[in-house]
């Protein structure tokens, strides 16, 4: 409807302008499929949609508490935690989905903490989920003494990683169920215009009949949640819950949603736009990769890129 | 001619393109009071600053003496002798009064500052009638309009030739306004050119020697103290007559007729004492008074943003006491606030023009795609076409329109669920006449649905010409409750000003 009454060219580059991080996507993939060995090939592609999963996961809940102008830093030690105590529940023969539920519970009600810590005690989002951070990879580092919990259950295994459906890998089918799911959510839910309007302006907002807190509580629940799903793709991948599994993991998953054009400030934000952020990442480090780069220096040319990306794509 | 202090030639500044001032030719001669008068976004405040050297001219000529000046900081046109005061206070609140008023012209004597300013500090304190403040005494420490005579005192420290006064008694009681007035009048016979904007037509009339009018950053018209009448004056702010700009008056709603918001004996900290107001279907109720005396603070109680309040509020029966927004807009309420400031409190400038329509309406329909509720969205249309919104595109960002655009915006936001009672604050502040006629338009027709409109205003011209009874506040409390033929611009004010009438700031 938009694009109709503009004459193509215009829509166009207005287009490019606004999806700038798109074009430097699709350059570095060309790149790769260019000049790194046997990067053009389904099992390529197969393979780094499986290991953007866990990412993007995380960047879909993410998404929503960085629209609504506050920050969730506590996910990477969420994830870990989530993976322990799916581990440890597995291994008391708790059964695979009241496991799975219980932690996604636990997840819900994690997030929910921070939520009501940052609205009602009025602490910055950034210090609540620091100590969050801090609490979740000490308590997870802390149940088994720093040892990991091999996990045996196979139904575990192959909901979260190991299993596919109609030829498809189940950490694929994840991304897509929670893009869409995100995407209706955010897109077109009453919820999802309240989170655009609590970080577009809290103050209009509330004047508008806007539960503000109740908006950014929940966006934290959801973020709580897939960090919480997130720990169980990466206890399934490894069949062990590892205290340090997800460490670092909050910095990717950052990045990603600001790479997907989602602005820090709030307001502004898109699920799809995450999801793409994720897999870029994702192209990047598996590029590096098979390009024969040391670990050390993609993490140099990986952060160089985000920062390039992220300054062309500033509102 | 050497007695001009001041003149202007052909002066241009616009901002962004929007031009502030256009071609402005202006005199103001040394030993007069000129008063500036003109509604909100005339120019006065563009004038001012370029008076001061806060901003540059785009073209044309300042000169001062007969001798052109391009000041470039606040510095220069300072060490002319241009001494302003603008509305907003500019003193130090962790400083003394005396640091203070020395701060604006400080002399040194081997880098140490002299202690004689001191001592001059001290007489221009006693000469504006200040003689009970210290020297030695902290700004935080004192109210409101001691601060104001503080401002007034530095002014008068830098002995100026040209003494801009923004507002400057906008915060004084009578007598005080009577004391600066002496003050005024010393420095007037001294030879000091005075350049006094105020929106108070009696303090104009007390003061001034000439007035400049200004309308949409055009000079239209300089005159003499009371070669027009002010009605005649505010046609000529205004660019139109009273009857053009305002709908023609409803018959008054009888007395009988019950209330359909009844706020009773509402307090809120020190802000709001005993409150007690009513508004009927069909009536315009208006809030006046001067700035921040609690008019804003009880419709924020009423609309349940702020907490412990005390008091009883009740619409149609309906008890409101600790409801909150979320619940006062259901349709069984039937409650809906436009805001004060349009751009912090009414819009999310990131989202678009339909997304902020739709922004009051939503969770009608809790889990239906938002782009097919069908419902609403006819509304928005007939909604739109009511209020002649003009737009580019709905899916336009809501900042691209213009101020008078954006506010139809808010009251489309609200108007859409259809509100029993509309509270709606300073609705028209900066919007031009066109729209503002448009608005009251609206407001009158919505009464005349038999909606409860409060209004909050600034304006009063506003307050007199659309409402059927105004409550004036004064300090937190209602002073006085005007209806009919009680409601004119003297009875406003004075009761503003918590004065009977005769007793004022007459001079």
């Amino acid at each position: 409807m938009k694009s109709s009454s503009m004459p193509l060219r215009a829509s166009a580059v207005n287009f490019l302008r606004d999806h700038i991080t798109y074009v430097i996507f699709l350059a570095i993939t060309l790149y790769f499929v260019l000049f790194a060995p046997h990067f053009a090939s389904v099992s390529t592609a197969g393979a780094v949609l499986r290991i953007t999963a866990i990412v993007s996961a995380m960047a879909i809940g993410m998404t929503f508490v960085i629209i609504c102008g506050e920050i969730d830093l506590s996910v990477g030690s969420l994830a870990s935690f989530s993976g322990m105590i799916a581990a440890l529940m597995l291994d008391q023969n708790v059964p695979t989905y009241v496991a799975a539920l219980l932690v996604l519970g636990a997840g819900a009600a994690i997030g929910a903490t921070s939520g009501i810590l940052v609205t009602k005690l009025r602490i910055p989002s950034f210090l609540v989920t620091l100590g969050m951070l801090s609490i979740f990879s000490g308590l997870a580092l802390t149940i088994t003494g720093t040892r990991p919990v091999s996990i045996v259950d196979d139904d575990f295994s192959n909901l979260f990683w190991n299993g596919s459906f109609l030829g498809v890998q189940a950490p694929i089918w994840w991304t897509v169920v929670l893009t869409a799911g995100g995407y209706y959510l955010l897109h077109q839910m009453p919820y999802g215009r309240r989170v655009y309007a609590t970080g577009g302006n809290a103050v209009a907002a509330r004047f508008s009949g806007v539960r503000t807190d109740g908006v950014k509580i929940f966006a934290f629940v959801l973020s709580g949640m897939t960090a919480s799903l997130a720990g169980m793709m990466l206890a399934a991948r490894s069949t062990a819950g590892n205290p340090s599994l997800g460490a670092g993991l909050e910095l990717d998953v950052i990045a990603a949603v600001i790479i997907g054009g989602t602005s820090l400030f709030g307001g502004y934000g898109s699920i799809v736009g995450s999801v793409v952020g994720a897999i870029f990442i994702g192209i990047l480090g598996f590029g590096l990769l098979v390009l024969g780069l040391s670990t050390s220096i993609q993490e140099v040319i990986k952060g160089a890129i985000i920062i390039i990306a992220v300054s062309l794509n500033r509102r | 001619m050497a007695d001009r202090y001041v003149e202007l030639k052909s002066v241009s500044k616009s901002y962004g393109g929007v031009p502030a001032l256009t071609k402005v030719d202006f005199r103001c001669e040394p030993g007069r009071v000129h008063a500036i008068l003109g509604e909100n976004g005339a120019g006065k405040s563009t004038l001012m600053k370029l008076l001061a050297g806060v901003i540059q001219p785009d073209s044309g000529t300042i000169s001062i003496g007969g001798q052109t000046v391009r000041f470039s900081s606040p510095r220069d046109a300072a060490k002319q002798g241009t001494v302003c005061m603008f509305q907003e206070l500019s003193l130090m609140p962790h400083l003394s009064v005396g640091d203070n008023i020395v701060l604006a012209a400080p002399r040194t004597r081997m880098g140490l500052v002299e202690r004689g300013v001191y001592q001059e500090a001290r007489e221009a304190l006693d000469l504006v009638g200040a003689r009970s403040i210290p020297l030695g005494a902290r700004v935080s420490g004192l109210s409101l309009s001691e601060r104001q005579l503080v401002e007034i005192a530095k002014a008068v420290f830098r002995k100026p030739k040209l003494l801009i006064l923004d507002e400057a008694t906008s915060a004084l009681t009578s007598e005080l306004v009577e004391t600066v007035f002496g003050v005024l009048r010393m420095l007037k016979a001294q030879g000091v050119a005075i350049l006094f904007i105020s929106h108070r037509m009696h303090e104009v009339d007390a003061i001034a020697d000439r007035i400049s009018v200004f309308r949409n950053g055009r000079h239209i018209e300089t005159f003499d103290v009371g070669a027009r009448t002010t009605d005649q004056i505010v046609g000529l702010m205004i660019g139109r007559s009273l009857e053009e700009l305002f709908p023609p008056r409803r018959p008054p709603v009888p007395d009988t007729t019950p209330a359909v918001l009844d706020v009773s004996d509402v307090s809120w900290q020190s802000q709001l004492v005993n409150v007690s107001l009513a508004a009927r279907a069909g009536e315009i109720v208006g809030l006046g008074g001067l700035d921040a005396q609690g008019q804003q603070q009880i419709m924020h109680a009423v609309f349940g943003v702020l907490r412990g309040v005390t008091g009883r509020i009740e619409l149609n029966g309906k008890r409101l006491n600790g409801l909150k927004p979320p619940r006062l807009k259901q349709s069984d309420i039937g409650l809906a606030l436009v805001p004060e400031d349009r751009k912090t409190e009414g819009l999310i400038p990131s989202m678009s023009v339909a997304q902020n329509m739709r922004l009051a309406a939503l969770g009608r329909a809790p889990f239906g795609l938002l782009d097919l509720n069908g419902n609403s969205d006819a509304r928005l249309r007939q909604l739109i076409e009511r209020l002649a919104l003009t737009y580019g595109s709905l899916e336009d960002p809501v900042a691209t329109l213009s101020g008078g655009n954006q506010q139809k915006v808010v009251l489309a936001k609200w108007l859409v669920l259809s509100p029993k009672c509309l509270l709606l604050m300073d609705p028209t502040r900066g919007i031009d006449l066109g729209t503002k006629a448009q608005i009251y338009r609206l407001l009158t027709d919505l009464a005349a649905e038999g909606m409860a409109v409060i209004l909050q205003s600034t304006d009063y011209e506003e307050l007199i010409h659309l409402c059927d009874r105004v409550y004036v506040f004064y300090r937190g409390s209602v002073a006085k409750e005007l209806k009919g033929d009680q409601l004119s611009a003297d009875a406003l004010i004075a009761a503003s000003m918590n004065v009977h009438l005769h007793a004022g700031a007459r001079a």
